[in-house]
């Protein structure tokens, strides 16, 4: 089973050295003094849909798709023209693999919500093939059957804002990630919940804002 | 202005060349604008703008001086159509209340009294898309003045101790050089805002209407067994349940106060959740937990049908 996770990053695009192909700091570029060594070199077609369509295997994914192909990239996806400024949805693996000294901070500094606010999860294959799942500050008031009473905030905004963006009565057993952390109203009523992206496309919440002062948009309408 | 906001030197603002009012919302990145300016004022709504003006013009009245300058409203753009907001108030001509607030300014000469120029949306993409566009255009129309907004992204380098800085001009655009063109804004589809808090169940508040044709089983309840059904209601653990599981069984009609009318309520889940409507039949409809579904369902057989057919829900 594959299962990959997705880190979302501020991104500023420096460089680009073939039409996939680019290097992005994930931070205001002033602030790293413009420093050629500290751009994330990135192929915007090593994405989960090339994997899925067999063109690349799942352990030479990198990143995210663009939003256009139903990822949450906003940098690329082709360049020249694209779009220089925006979110960059870097594997986990890939972060960590990155040299510290200019590895960006995750969340990026100054961020209005925790860690999994900005992560995605990725299924390739196996039971959950091809399943997305969505990190959310969620709080568990209350249970019946096998609803629960989730309160939700916009990703991206559970640390700054203590007001969620909406409630709703969910099944997690079918909607939350199997294997990642969940709510409970009695043992963890607050703290991370990962929700299936099919599950997201009936609420309206907002994508993250990245970067933080980006204008903010609902999710894809089914 | 914000509750966590020490008063602004109002006389002062009056000498700016911009008066740089900021969203108030909880958001670290807007905060840190309003940190670098050196005279911000932060409000939440279009009731503290409308204060703030009212205080400058009587400065103004006072005989304080007044230097030309820009409004400059400055917050995200919280909507599919890239509208700027100021705290809860989205800034959308298609408004009637915004559009009315900025007649108003208008009417009295409030911007111009105050040396006010031109004034300028900055929040991200504010001059991209069609909606944003047709604002900054109505704007420019009703106030008689130069509106601006954004054809990128702005960020916090972009403001210095005197507001937006001269040099990042080349990010704006004005009304006159707008068309109506504009990317179109992504659809919400048909997704309702949801409440923040779980809603409380308030039957004196539910639509009261008179009974239709109804695709569903329905079941009618005289007063009392209204109450006993109500009894069973979770009250304070209502949301909106999205998806497949929404699918109700049973209508029920709860008789209300006036006569012949009825609130209306769905059975979901067996019994195990009621779902009404409180933002009228229309709407997406509110989900109750049920404390005893089985004594709900016992309850439900027992009452009358409509058309006096017998349904069971199991």
């Amino acid at each position: 089973m594959s299962r990959l996770e997705f880190y979302g990053f501020p991104a500023w695009v420096g460089s680009m050295t073939s039409a996939t192909h680019c290097g992005w700091w994930g931070d205001e570029p002033g602030q790293l003094n413009w420093e050629p060594r500290a751009q994330i070199a990135t192929n915007l077609s090593r994405t989960p849909a090339a994997a899925l369509a067999g063109k690349i295997a799942s352990s030479e994914v990198e990143v995210d798709d663009h939003t256009a192909h139903g990822g949450r990239n906003t940098i690329g996806p082709l360049w020249p023209g694209a779009t220089v400024m925006g979110a960059c949805w870097l594997r986990s693996s890939v972060w960590h693999a990155l040299d510290p000294k200019h590895r960006p901070a995750f969340p990026a500094p100054g961020a209005s919500g925790h860690a999994y606010e900005y992560t995605t999860v990725q299924y390739l294959d196996g039971e959950h093939g091809n399943r997305r799942f969505y990190g959310f500050h969620a709080r568990a008031v209350s249970t019946k059957a096998s609803l629960t009473l989730l309160e939700l905030w916009n990703p991206g905004t559970g640390v700054a804002n203590p007001r969620p963006a909406g409630s709703w009565w969910l099944d997690l057993a079918q909607v939350a990630d199997p294997n990642g952390p969940s709510v409970d109203p009695v043992k963890q009523p607050v703290g991370p919940v990962f929700l299936e992206h099919k599950a997201v496309q009936s609420f309206a919440v907002l994508e993250p804002k990245l970067p933080h002062y980006v204008g903010t948009f609902l999710f894809p309408s089914p | 202005m914000t509750s966590n906001q020490a008063a602004p030197d109002v006389r002062a603002l009056l000498t700016q060349p911009h008066l740089s009012v900021v969203s108030g919302e909880p958001d670290f990145g807007l905060r840190g604008i309003a940190q670098t300016i050196g005279h911000p004022v932060m409000v939440e709504g279009r009731i503290e703008l409308e204060i703030l003006l009212g205080q400058l013009l009587g400065e103004v009245d006072r005989g304080a001086t007044v230097a030309r300058k820009t409004l400059d409203l400055i917050g995200h753009t919280r909507t599919s159509g890239a509208l700027l907001a100021l705290g809860d108030w989205v800034i959308d001509v298609a408004s009637p209340t915004t559009t009315a607030f900025f007649r108003g300014l208008a009417d009295h000469a409030v911007l111009p009294r105050l040396g006010v120029h031109a004034v300028r949306l900055l929040g991200c993409n504010t001059a991209i898309t069609a909606a944003g566009r047709a604002t900054i255009r109505k704007l420019a129309e009703v106030l008689e003045l130069e509106v601006w907004g954004a054809s990128q992204l702005l960020c916090s380098a972009h403001w210095g101790a005197d507001g937006f800085r001269r040099e990042w001009g080349f990010l704006l655009a004005e009304a006159g050089q707008l068309t109506a063109e504009g990317a179109a804004p992504p659809s919400a589809g048909s997704r309702p805002p949801a409440e923040p808090y779980p809603r409380v169940l308030d039957v004196d508040a539910l639509p009261a209407i008179a009974l239709a044709p109804s695709a569903l089983p329905r079941r009618i309840a005289e007063v009392a067994e209204a109450r006993q059904i109500l009894q069973l209601v979770r009250r304070r653990e209502g949301a909106i349940m999205p998806g497949l599981l929404a699918a109700p069984s049973v209508e029920l009609a709860l008789p209300a106060r006036a006569l012949g009318t009825y609130h209306v309520a769905h059975v979901l889940l067996g019994g195990e959740f009621l779902r009404f409507y409180p933002d009228g039949m229309a709407s997406q409809g509110i989900v109750f937990p049920i404390e005893d579904a089985a004594a709900l369902r016992h309850l439900v057989n027992a009452l009358l049908p409509d058309p006096y057919l017998p349904h069971v829900i199991h």
